[in-house]
């Protein structure tokens, strides 16, 4: 039996930044976050082991940022994707040196805020949450092969954003 | 093999997912081609970045506010439980009310008024006192009495 109060407490996290990253806007991913977690609830009576228990979550939280962002898309939000010349600078020497940066997390954010949805969320998936090219196409309903080649896209156009570091990355 | 299609393949050999076959016949190509390496150390660093990146944590009182969140749920639910059962009962007590309301306005309305009946038509003692002052009234106090004896 699968004890919801474990799911929150194990999943809360992971969850938390995976919206982050696909929402890119911290107040809202919590929202969202109350909102996967209140779905979670709603359905574990319904969840079978047909899929695992990380795809199935992961998959309730991309449907729900998909809304969401449906919604912002509608209300035409705006979400920062310029990074401006401190941040420039934070990334590159984080690169450089090899060490975690506190304010990388927001500069990521702002290059991934300038994909296209799905390649945010391919890149998301796989980067910042680990899932293998299975649990994405389970999670994002796309066939493996699709799964290679939006991610393919996806860093392409990261890098492209990134492109700042071309002494470092090109 | 062209170097377009090696560079698909090397976002997947970075993630681990290629074949057996695949990744000798990219780790061949990689031999020969500087352009497709330098794709391949600028994939590493990509991923790096995000190693690098700390994660976003949810705000203090997550669970708290989960919890509140899922207490309106449920009471939520438990109102749809029973609005079927509402919606059956409410007719019902809709039309007694009615009834009752009714019966009591037309008793208001049509009830005959109450008589009060004097109580010398009741009690016998009533009744003689009565008839002496009626006699007393009529013959005088004097020739009243002596008409009450008669």
């Amino acid at each position: 039996m699968i004890n919801f109060d474990d799911i929150v407490k194990n999943y809360k996290n992971r969850v938390f930044d995976t919206i982050y990253s696909i929402a890119g806007n911290s107040p809202e991913a919590d929202d969202i976050a109350q909102e996967v977690f209140l779905k979670v609830y709603k359905n574990l009576h319904k969840f079978r082991a047909d899929s695992s228990l990380p795809t199935w979550i992961y998959r309730i939280t991309v449907n729900t940022c998909l809304d969401k962002l449906r919604k912002k898309n509608r209300e035409n939000i705006f979400l920062e994707t310029e990074l401006n010349e401190m941040e420039k600078k934070h990334v590159k020497e984080a690169v450089i040196e090899d060490f975690p940066d506190p304010h990388l997390t927001e500069s990521v954010q702002k290059a991934l805020n300038s994909l296209p949805d799905k390649y945010r969320i391919i890149i998301t998936l796989k980067e910042i949450d680990g899932l293998s090219y299975k649990e994405i196409s389970e999670v994002m309903k796309i066939s493996i092969h699709k799964v290679k080649v939006w991610l393919f896209r996806a860093r392409k156009q990261f890098k492209t954003k990134l492109s700042f570091l071309s002494e470092e990355v090109k | 093999m062209s170097c377009k299609k090696f560079r698909i393949i090397l976002s997947s050999y970075v993630d681990g997912e290629l074949t057996e076959n695949e990744k000798t016949e990219l780790l061949k190509h990689l031999d020969t081609c500087s352009g497709c390496r330098a794709e391949l150390a600028g994939l590493n660093k990509v991923k790096k970045i995000f190693t690098l990146r700390n994660p976003v944590l949810p705000e203090d009182y997550f669970e708290t506010r989960l919890a509140a969140r899922i207490d309106g749920y449920e009471n939520q639910l438990l109102w749809r439980k029973y609005l079927p059962v509402f919606r059956k009962v409410l007719p019902v007590a809709i039309s007694l009310f009615i009834l009752v309301l009714g019966g009591i306005t037309a008793n208001k309305l049509f009830r005959r008024p109450s008589m009060t009946v004097p109580n010398f038509l009741t009690d016998t003692q009533a009744e003689n006192n009565f008839d002496s002052e009626l006699i007393e009234i009529y013959y005088g106090p004097e020739n009243g009495q002596k008409e009450m004896n008669k």
